[in-house]
């Protein structure tokens, strides 16, 4: 992928994902992996920053003899989703702006 | 390299990061590794990249955080920087005959450039239009003179023609110093527009 995506993207993309269902470390990145190239990161520094501002939080769901962790969104992760798409609508109106109008003329 | 192999160089290389968390890393990874399956180790070991630049990763908040101990190197260069800002002062003062002069010279260059400017522009603009007039002047009372005289006639239309192209001389003239002081505005605006930046940027 040309560009890159960035830490808080990423944060908002991993929110967005829980928003549907609370998941554990692997099926969620296999669920970001489906959308954005995070060959080159892990999620975990970033899940790690949102169970620390308290956007997420965790428990643990017992699998085959141990313990799966789920991520669930809390209210203020649910508040940070929806102050991240309204960030997001507008950057991407005004990168649109620039690229996508350009190609029109 | 086996997927217990590839934890241990992992966790081995978590350096200046607190064992409560070195132990939610190893957990997820623990975990990362048994949900993908005993046949996926290596596919995942794969996109994980190598162990220690995983370590390197992951741990990478706790070691910036290590380095920002309160007082250690976050004030440092504040303080340096005060010290630094305070010494400019002083001398700034000490050499104020010295800056003011310049600053006073530099001034005065500008102003002479404009005025400069402005009254080339000027003797164009009055030049070109006095040359272009006398030039139609001349040319309609050369074709009038024809009548009387073919050769007093033929020179004063010379002469007209003359003067107009002249007067257009000039006018071009005018064009390229409107252009040369449009430019010489632009460059002080954005020598201007640079300085304000930098001193965003300091302070």
């Amino acid at each position: 992928m040309v560009f890159q995506i960035s830490s808080a993207l990423l944060e908002a993309c991993v929110l967005s994902v829980l928003e549907k269902e609370d998941l554990y470390g692997y099926v969620l990145t296999q669920n970001v992996k489906e959308v954005v190239d995070i060959s080159e990161s892990t999620l975990y520094p970033v899940l790690r920053r949102l169970l620390k501002e308290g956007c997420l939080t965790t428990y643990d769901m017992p699998f085959g003899g141990r313990n799966r962790r789920y991520y669930q969104l809390t209210d203020k992760g649910k508040c940070q989703l929806q102050l991240y798409r309204q960030e997001w609508i507008q950057y991407k109106s005004g990168i649109d702006k620039i690229l996508i109008t350009e190609v029109k003329k | 390299m086996t997927r217990d192999e590839y934890l241990r160089i992992l966790q081995s290389n978590l350096v200046n990061v607190p064992p409560e968390e070195v132990w939610n890393i190893m957990q997820y990874y623990r975990e990362y590794f048994e949900d993908a399956g005993e046949e996926n180790a290596a596919k995942v070991m794969e996109e994980l990249g190598p162990p220690e630049q995983l370590a390197r990763k992951v741990s990478a908040d706790f070691v910036s955080g290590g380095f920002a101990m309160p007082g250690n190197s976050f004030k440092k260069p504040q303080k340096e920087k005060k010290n630094y800002t305070w010494l400019i002062i002083i001398l700034a003062v000490l050499l104020s005959p010295v800056w003011f002069g310049v600053l006073i010279t530099v001034i005065s260059l500008l102003f002479s450039a404009v005025v400069v400017i402005a009254s080339l522009l000027f003797a164009a603009a009055t030049a070109g239009i006095s040359l272009i007039g006398a030039g139609i002047i001349t040319f309609g009372t050369g074709i009038v003179t024809l009548f009387d005289s073919v050769a007093t006639g033929v020179m004063l239309i010379g002469a007209g023609m003359m003067s107009v192209g002249f007067g257009i001389l000039f006018v071009l003239l005018l064009c390229w110093l409107v252009s040369l002081a449009k430019k010489l505005v632009m460059w002080i605006k954005r020598k201007l527009a640079e300085r304000k930046q930098k001193k965003e940027v300091n302070f």
